[in-house]
């Protein structure tokens, strides 16, 4: 507790002595590739032909994104990789054909994108060192500095850019939630891509915001209660800095202002990932509803869309420990880490629960694939699963719904879980006369899964707490290997937005990450 | 319009932090801060009406327990009794002269009715210097003397503590009251499993050189929900994910002073506790910083009757709001 407490006191010291500088870079090589983007952006827009430009325009949507929020050369691979080059290369082509008039403009982005590869360092990397950066080992502990990055993913080789000064840590502002402080703290890009409270709840006493010049940012922090008027924390200096690559480049010094945005989710494509994912396992499974989950990392996942569906989470303490909960799906909120099975294959309830069952498995589970198939077969016979219902319900069912129905219809689920539903049911099937049976079976099955999962549970947590969670807190994602023969491995990610429509997924494809490009 | 409530020294300016050990040092000024605030709000009569004080922090961690120190320490020496003297005067007839305080100011008056609001009971008062008054029964203390018919409980049954520190913070009043009688000081609206573990942060006090004597926030807050068995208590926490029937509302609202920890606690059970004073403590790198923030404003454009002004210094990096709510 001590520790928590010293902890605490640094970040009131550096929210106490926090100050907010802003260095703006000219570079009007990039500020050209800059502009030219927000051209093509716009053209695409207007030919509505998503299919010809919209993969080029992502590509540079992206490397414009990425070349204002990292410290990287701009010929690193993670900016701009050989899968580009041939989407640019196409759209020269074919692209260029079909609209002739877009042809200069590719061109012009070209030549600019083969005149930045030329270009030794990064203009924001050369900023981090002339502004502070720590060199050399120092005082590790006391004298650290961060660079706060936007992209979650391009933290790997920011890492490897910075490896060379033990002082000079790599952030995302996830990270900026705990109880700790830096001594200051590289802002890299609009501090619109960034939450609030890396400014207001200062986790450094010092802040440097670097940004291109034509970047359109107003870094204003407004106090948060009414009676207080004034800004609660101003930019205390704002500098304009030059740099060599620019007397080269010979191009023109007033750079139109730019609205740089951060890449947005696009649901149109993660839809089609996930029903691409989702198919051809269906069989006779009925579909259910799902909201579309997008992950940290490029991940996808569907995640039913009922009251009664639940999934495992991690929440992580300030004191650094982390807490296994299940929650329901429904409440889940962006931020929160989400934990699935990502190795070993499926659900692991199942198998671990089989061999509790021991050798009465397969009587038991036969007994549970009959009831269901009788019950699925009965369902179809009616006229809808409205009409069902109803029946169901002059049988003494007390919860008759379509989307009930379709849950003990579901292979995955074991019993209703009220005795008159499960009575019911079994008579809607004609199963009536052998009732205590299937009853007493369900029993065993439920008791075996229950246990199965406190196991789970267990063993979840006694592999994750053994694990450094740091990689979880700054990049999202984490994967977590159980011990050999305990159930694989599983991966805990941050959940980044849920999709305001549903999809009807096969059950089998719940729980399971996708990648939402190609 | 801003009104300047009383000035008062810090509460707890001998406590020292850390290792006595190794180094000891006072408490930083970021903790003084909340045990002041605390204690500024709990010597808030409730015949003003109530006041609510929000903070926005860097973090939320200790803020609760430190102001619920400052709270629980400031209002240790009042009589527990009160609850007994309440009782007198809630069955005593119309027209009882009393004697009250009102802040600094003491008042005659005479005892003119009683009145439930918001689930409190509430003596009615009137006097020619104050007009009516509404003293509600976790403020009963402040009449100070009743007509001829009784008079205000005389404390003098006297125990010898055994934690040597619980000792020395209780100097000043009488230990055995203190120890014996439930009180209804402070109520801490968070999550339970964090605010246990802050609690039992061991601070120090000095006796004599390089001696030391150490004990826990625990032990001074006496918290309902954690003492075993039938021991009294002068606090007492309702967990946010309580349900309505588990978070005993009755109990609850007896506290003289509220303390939500954290924007989920405020926005689920504000509407339940009306009354009393309250603390907001929102934490701005919290996901639901904002919807708290949005929701103290409107509390505040709906209701408040006039912003207060703090009387000592906010550390740099807080940013504070205070203001009356009518009733």
């Amino acid at each position: 507790m001590t520790v928590a407490f010293r902890n605490a006191s640094m970040v009131y010291g550096a929210a106490q002595q926090a100050e907010i500088f802003r260095i703006r870079l000219k570079h009007p090589l990039l500020a050209r590739l800059h502009k030219d983007v927000g051209q093509l952006d716009r053209m695409s827009q207007e030919t509505q032909d998503e299919l010809e430009w919209g993969e080029l325009v992502r590509r540079f949507k992206r490397y414009r994104f990425l070349t204002a929020a990292t410290p990287l050369v701009f010929n690193h691979p993670f900016l701009w990789d050989d899968r580009a080059n041939t989407v640019l290369k196409r759209a020269l082509h074919a692209g260029s054909s079909a609209y002739p008039s877009f042809r200069p403009l590719i061109e012009n982005l070209q030549a600019v994108m083969q005149d930045l590869q030329l270009v030794p360092s990064s203009p924001l990397w050369d900023a981090i060192q002339e502004h502070g950066m720590p060199t050399g080992t120092g005082n590790v502990t006391k004298d650290k500095w961060a660079i706060l990055l936007a992209d979650t993913r391009s933290t790997g080789p920011v890492e490897a850019l910075a490896a060379a000064s033990q002082r000079l840590d790599v952030a995302t502002a996830p990270q900026l939630q705990d109880d700790f402080s830096y001594t200051g703290l590289y802002v890299l890009g609009s501090t619109r891509w960034f939450p609030g409270y890396c400014f207001t709840a200062a986790r450094a006493q010092t802040i440097q915001i670097i940004q291109f010049e034509w970047a359109l940012d107003n870094p204003t922090f407004p106090a948060a209660f009414l009676p207080n008027q004034k800004t609660y924390r101003p930019v205390k200096a704002s500098e304009v800095k030059s740099n060599n690559h620019n007397a080269a480049a010979g191009i023109e010094e007033e750079p139109e202002m730019l609205q740089i945005d951060a890449p947005e989710i696009d649901w149109g494509n993660a839809f089609k990932a996930g029903y691409r994912a989702a198919s051809g396992v269906g069989g006779e499974v009925e579909d259910v509803p799902g909201h579309l989950y997008v992950l940290e990392g490029g991940w996808g996942v569907w995640l039913e869309d009922s009251p009664s569906a639940s999934v495992l989470t991690i929440r992580l303490r300030e004191t650094g420990e982390l807490d296994l909960q299940r929650l329901p799906v429904r409440q889940l909120r962006s931020g929160a880490f989400v934990l699935l099975r990502t190795g070993g294959g499926g659900d692991l309830i199942v198998p671990v629960a089989d061999r509790m069952l021991g050798n009465d498995r397969k009587r038991l589970r036969n007994l549970q694939t009959e009831w269901k198939q009788k019950f699925r077969k009965q369902v179809r016979l009616t006229w809808s699963t409205e009409v069902a219902c109803k029946r169901l319900s002059s049988l003494g069912a007390v919860r008759a719904k379509p989307s009930n129905v379709r849950n003990w219809m579901a292979l995955r689920t074991i019993r209703p879980d009220s005795d008159q539903d499960f009575k019911a049911v079994l008579e809607f099937s004609g199963l009536q006369q052998r009732a205590q049976e299937f009853f007493d079976a369900m029993a065993q099955i439920d008791n075996a899964h229950r246990r199965a999962g406190h196991q789970i549970g267990q063993m979840i947590l006694n592999t994750v707490s053994r694990t450094d969670t740091t990689p979880l807190r700054r990049q999202g994602v984490q994967v977590f290997e159980a011990p050999q023969g305990e159930g694989g491995s599983f991966t805990a990610y941050r959940l980044l937005e849920r999709s305001q429509d549903t999809g009807m997924v096969t059950p089998h494809r719940l729980a399971h990450i996708f990648p939402l490009e190609d | 319009m801003l009104v300047a409530v009383p000035n008062k020294d810090s509460l707890v300016p001998k406590l020292l932090a850390g290792s006595p050990v190794y180094k000891a040092t006072p408490l930083p000024e970021w903790a003084v801060f909340f045990t002041d605030l605390g204690g500024l709000i709990a010597s808030e009569s409730n015949s003003h009406l109530p006041l609510t004080a929000v903070l926005a922090l860097p973090t939320r961690t200790f803020a609760a327990v430190f102001t619920a120190l400052g709270v629980v320490y400031k209002r240790r020496t009042l009589a527990p009794e009160s609850q007994r003297h309440f009782e007198k005067l809630w069955v005593s007839d119309p027209g009882v002269t009393v004697r009250f305080r009102q802040g600094t100011t003491e008042h005659r008056g005479a005892l003119s009715g009683t009145i439930t609001r918001d689930g409190m009971r509430h003596l009615i008062i009137t006097s020619s210097g104050t007009g009516t008054a509404y003293v509600p029964e976790t403020m009963a203390h402040e009449i100070i003397s009743v007509g001829v018919t009784h008079k205000r409980p005389q404390r003098t049954r006297l125990l010898r503590i055994q934690d040597p520190w619980l000792a020395r913070m209780l100097e000043g009043c009488d230990e055995g009251e203190y120890l014996f009688h439930n009180r209804h000081d402070c109520l801490v609206v968070g999550y339970d499993s964090g605010l246990h573990e802050e609690a039992k942060l061991q601070l120090h006090l000095l006796d004599g050189p390089r001696q030391y004597i150490s004990g826990n926030i625990e032990c001074l807050l006496r918290i309902k929900r954690w003492q075993a068995g039938s021991k009294t208590y002068s606090s007492d926490i309702l967990p946010y994910a309580a349900g309505q029937e588990e978070a005993g509302l009755e109990l609850a609202r007896r506290f003289h002073v509220v303390v939500y920890d954290g924007s989920g606690p405020y926005l689920r059970w504000n509407r339940h506790l009306g009354s009393q004073h309250h603390i907001v403590l929102l934490d701005r790198t919290e996901h639901s910083f904002s919807e708290g923030v949005v929701a103290v404003n409107n509390a505040c454009m709906r209701r408040s009757g006039e912003f207060v002004r703090l009387p000592f210094p906010v550390p740099r990096g807080i940013e504070t709001m205070l203001f009356r709510r009518p009733t």
